[in-house]
């Protein structure tokens, strides 16, 4: 590690710092007339592009095939926001000293702790027994624990249950979802390129082959369900202090598919794959707007065109961060 | 405690309610090269897999220098010098020559790893060849001499090979054998499981033939080549 990278962090700090104030002159107070609108969309866009490049580490790269990531974006975003509503005031008095601005920023930044913790925990209690077997397993197990998590949400009345979570203060924006997005796309693509990237790759190419060559399979395959859903969580935290409000709709195996066909779109196991098919699943239902209620059918038909004409994913094994890495 | 590198003594193992090994016995001293021949379904691949972990022994037990490895997880069982060539190859499919070999010397260092490469690529030409090439597209042979060199990668001092001659055009047989050979003249102790009886006796010390989980016959491969029984059953003569 020279001390040259990590001048790359406050550079990075400053882009995004800029970039929010150029969102707020422009998109939100400025002259753009759908200004909010087209923020709305870009924060989603950031916050899709985190659970992509999460998902992905665990389907692609590890090739374990988890359909329950949206649980994890659940418990991340529903333990953040408990932080914030409920450990706000006491944190913000103790805080008092603190301009607030700075008040609101070091609350955030604890509510993702605890949404990246509690996520990382409900991984490691996921992945723990279901990652010791080879096969479906995994994925049975994981779409069951992303409607528990749903379920057990919906009858937890200090967060709302079926009226949904409100009273979320509005702490994330542009700096902080794509401070997010920048940490996930770094952090994934550093831990791929490693031995233990390496390692995981030839998991997923053959797990028996891994095993007799000295690679602590389940290890490795649960600490890479933990770190995805670590980043599972914090898009949850990011999406709860923006959207100030959660309800369970938000996180259906619906959600988890979507997310799913973010990283097929893109191809899975590339990384810039993931981004841009996160990117496409949250603007082409927006293009279709106009069409009003032919919205779903034109978006369901572009996905089955891609699909037929492009089965490796739009980038396939292509990377555009790094070199050439191998999908599936 | 035995003095052979490898001893099984009465093992056996289920398949759910079929039993696949019965009151196996085997042993494998240092340096030598023994052939496990028999029928489809003889047992043989499950005994390479008991050995490393892959499947457990309802009973008996599998010492290696001494040392039971009946609760040691797969990983660890690589660790103390065993490695498997699995049946089939097993290749990373979509990594390279290189990443493939790079990936057998997981538990090496970089010099280790840079030894091994200069090894497996003194003793498999072409791989050296087709270095960055993705395995998953070469040929039959040439993935089995890249699953041969990703198993050398680790050092082991054992090493367990799940019919290398399986739907490998013949010329190449021939030269996996003969590397087989050389890896021996090496020092390392070889296990190979093989259908093809012919071949097998013809580059082994010892041998043993399995029939439905159970060891009928043992000896020199020279004594069982010769042998009545081996040649009608698996040399097809009469």
């Amino acid at each position: 590690m020279s001390l040259k990278r990590w001048l790359y962090i406050p550079v990075i700090l400053i882009v995004l710092g800029l970039l929010q104030w150029a969102c707020s002159a422009l998109l939100l107070d400025g002259p753009i007339r759908q200004g909010p609108y087209y923020y709305q969309i870009l924060i989603l866009a950031g916050i899709n592009i985190i659970l992509a490049v999460s998902l992905n580490l665990t389907n692609g790269v590890a090739g374990q095939f988890s359909i329950g990531h949206a649980g994890f974006f659940a418990v991340g975003a529903y333990v953040a926001a408990c932080i914030s509503v409920y450990g706000g005031p006491g944190i913000h008095s103790l805080l008092g000293f603190m301009p607030g601005d700075a008040q609101g920023a070091a609350l955030l930044v604890l509510a993702m702790i605890g949404g990246v913790l509690a996520a990382a925990l409900a991984g490691l209690v996921v992945g723990i027994p279901s990652l010791r077997l080879r096969g479906d397993y995994l994925a049975i197990v994981t779409l069951g624990f992303g409607e528990i998590i749903r379920v057990l949400i919906l009858n937890i009345e200090a967060v709302g249950g079926a009226r949904g979570f409100i009273g979320i203060p509005k702490l994330s924006n542009f700096f902080w979802v794509f401070g997010g997005v920048v940490a996930a796309i770094l952090i994934i693509r550093n831990l791929t390129r490693s031995g233990y990237g390496r390692a995981l790759l030839s998991i997923r190419e053959d797990e028996i082959a891994a095993q007799a060559m000295g690679i602590p399979v389940t290890r490795y395959k649960v600490m890479a369900f933990v770190i995805s859903a670590a980043f599972a969580g914090m898009a949850g935290a990011l999406f709860g202090h923006f959207t100030m409000y959660l309800h369970t709709n938000s996180f259906t195996f619906v959600k988890s598919f979507e997310i799913i066909i973010m990283i097929a779109l893109g191809g899975l196991g590339s990384l810039s794959g993931a981004v841009l098919g996160a990117i496409v699943i949250t603007v082409l239902p927006e293009l279709f707007r106009e069409f009003s209620e032919y919205r779903m059918v034109i978006y369901s038909l572009a996905l089955i065109l891609i699909m037929i004409f492009r089965p490796q994913g739009l980038l396939g094994n292509a990377s555009l961060l790094g070199r050439k890495r191998g999908g599936k | 405690m035995s003095d052979h590198l490898l001893s099984l003594r009465r093992v056996s193992c289920n398949y759910g309610a079929v039993q696949a090994l019965n009151d196996v016995h085997l042993k494998v001293d240092a340096g030598e090269i023994v052939t496990l021949i028999g029928a489809n379904g003889a047992g043989k691949s499950t005994t390479l897999k008991a050995i490393v972990g892959l499947l457990r022994p309802e009973a008996g037990e599998i010492l290696f220098e001494g040392n039971s490895l009946l609760r040691i997880p797969t990983h660890k069982i690589a660790a103390m010098g065993i490695a498997l060539v699995p049946e089939g190859r097993a290749v990373f499919a979509n990594l390279s020559v290189l990443e493939n070999l790079e990936m057998g010397g997981y538990l090496r260092n970089t010099a280790e790893i840079r030894q091994g490469l200069e090894y497996v690529f003194a003793l498999f030409p072409r791989l050296q060849e087709r270095i960055k090439q993705v395995a998953g597209t070469l040929s039959g042979g040439e993935q089995q001499m890249l699953a041969i060199g990703r198993a050398l990668m680790a050092k082991p001092r054992l090493l367990l090979l799940d019919e290398p001659s399986l739907g490998i055009a013949p010329l190449l047989v021939k030269s996996i054998y003969e590397a087989i050979d050389a890896i021996n003249r090496e020092g390392v102790t070889i296990l190979v499981v093989e259908q093809n009886a012919h071949l097998a006796l013809k580059h082994s010390h010892r041998a043993y033939v399995l029939e439905t989980g159970r060891v009928v016959m043992e000896g020199s491969s020279r004594e069982l080549e010769n042998d009545p029984r081996v040649k009608e059953a698996y040399l097809g003569e009469v």
